[in-house]
């Protein structure tokens, strides 16, 4: 009798280790890896511009990790999605888009040079806002150059996205990374609808094309003071001292 | 004691069976319109929440509840997924650009682009819900045990729910608020427990989303049309 209840009874001891293993495993944080929901194709009219796409390597790399006060362990790892998202939004907004590795000078042809990094990630889970939302927001900071090199204006663009998780089976890792893809099309929305506000765009000073394979002279005043719209939480445009040269 | 517990048992489920609709609610449903809403067979309705940039966000099971609702029966409207009219109308029905009231509208219409995306999804009216179910207060204590001889429950609870929402209805063709439907649902629900928990639940949410649906299907599919 013994005998026949051992082997059902070990069983269930191994049944129970695993979900205890899997509760306190749960009690420890979490690993996301975003993958990009893939955007729709923008209902806007592209900039009839080229522009030079560079994307900085602590974007492409981007990977937050945190440890809460509770000793829980979080790491986010939002990098290569942002790149696709920055990337298919560019493509929206301009006719033509080229890439610029880091270090590589400005190509010829190009109308003006968009430089991309991520600032910083936060996250905030149930637990924290008392609440059964999981949210992220991702600080991008935006550079942009004429054709000439000289930087025209630099942004900061924050973004949000929220998510419930719908059930205890599709787990907090789901949430999370629907937050961040949320808050990866929230920049993308920003970028599309007030990029042109926000950079050497302003006041219309839409520039001219570039010809084909020939560089453009550098601009003697090139400085842009149009300030951010009040309404808009995109943030302050800061604009540099004519002139600055950063490549 | 097996004996005992079955009779408590009996005598818990009696009780639930005598008490179990007692749980209380008040339902309170305004509509502001004027005229049903004609929509013909190729339009379409399309059914937003509010954006969480504004504030709280409608929960998604309710939502989905008013859907359920009104894409079922007789005179079932044709629903457009939200997602994909939001995706359709990409970048401009997301949650920090989409209208915040029908006057935003017209801007967004004079844009060609948008005007002739909105006219190819065959949308016709867009309903925007709003609102939420709260707790607001509660109270009692309930506290359940478990031991070698078994397990039980005793005590008392009780906690308030209110669900408040409302439906807007914009009209795309008309560029005009065509409607709206508030609903207020306040109940009271208890759980006793004596062994087992009897679970009085005032379902507010269920019942807003019955009452919401039923005037919704009255001011839009009651006018459904046949013809182009």
């Amino acid at each position: 009798m013994i005998k026949r209840l051992r082997e059902p009874l070990r069983t269930l001891r191994r049944r129970c280790g695993a979900i205890a293993a899997t509760l306190a495993l749960a009690g420890c944080g979490a690993t996301v890896n975003v993958p990009l929901t893939p955007l729709p194709d923008a209902l806007v009219e592209p900039l009839p511009l080229t522009a030079g796409i560079r994307m900085q390597e602590t974007l492409t790399t981007y990977r937050h990790e945190e440890t809460l006060p509770t000793g829980e362990e979080y790491a986010i790892n939002v990098g290569p999605a942002a790149e696709l998202a920055l990337s298919a939004t560019f493509e929206d907004m301009f006719a033509r888009t080229v890439s610029v590795p880091v270090g590589e000078p400005v190509p010829n042809g190009i109308d003006l040079l968009i430089d991309s990094d991520i600032d910083a990630l936060e996250f905030a889970l149930p637990s924290q806002t008392v609440t059964e939302d999981y949210a992220v927001w991702i600080k991008f900071k935006f550079k942009v150059y004429d054709s000439s090199g000289a930087l025209q204006s630099e942004f900061p663009l924050p973004a949000y996205g929220k998510a419930t998780r719908d059930s205890i089976v599709s787990g907090q890792n789901a949430a999370l990374t629907s937050a961040a893809n949320l808050a990866l099309r929230d920049a993308a929305v920003l970028l599309l609808t007030r990029f042109h506000k926000q950079s050497l765009l302003a006041g219309n000073q839409i520039p001219e094309p570039a010809p084909e394979n020939e560089v453009l002279p550098v601009a003697e005043d090139r400085a842009t003071t149009q300030p951010a719209e009040s309404e808009t939480d995109v943030g302050a445009m800061s604009v540099p001292p004519t002139g600055e040269q950063f490549l | 004691m097996i004996e005992l517990t079955s009779r408590i048992s009996f005598y818990s489920l009696f009780l639930m069976g005598l008490f179990g609709l007692s749980a209380c609610s008040t339902s309170r449903t305004d509509l502001t319109s004027n005229d049903p809403l004609p929509v013909y067979d190729c339009e379409s309705v399309v059914f937003m929440a509010r954006s969480y940039h504004t504030g709280i966000q409608t929960e998604i099971n309710f939502t989905i509840c008013v859907i359920d609702s009104l894409d079922s029966g007789r005179n079932g409207i044709n629903i457009m997924p939200g997602e994909q009219f939001v995706d359709a109308m990409y970048p401009w029905f997301e949650p920090r650009t989409a209208p915040n009231n029908i006057s935003g509208l017209p801007k967004l219409m004079n844009n060609e682009l948008i005007a002739r995306r909105m006219r190819e999804t065959g949308v016709r009216y867009v309903v925007w819900l709003d609102g939420n179910t709260d707790r607001p207060n509660g109270g009692g204590s309930l506290s359940c045990a478990a031991g070698p001889g078994g397990a039980g429950c005793f005590g008392f609870a009780w906690w308030e729910s209110k669900s408040d929402y409302d439906a807007v209805v914009w009209d795309l063709e008309d560029g005009k608020e065509a409607g709206n439907i508030a609903t207020t649902v306040s109940g009271t629900s208890y759980m006793p427990a004596i062994v087992i928990p009897i679970p009085m639940i005032a379902r507010t949410k269920a019942t807003a989303c019955k009452d919401l649906s039923v005037q919704l299907k009255d001011f839009i599919a009651g006018a459904q049309t046949t013809g182009d």
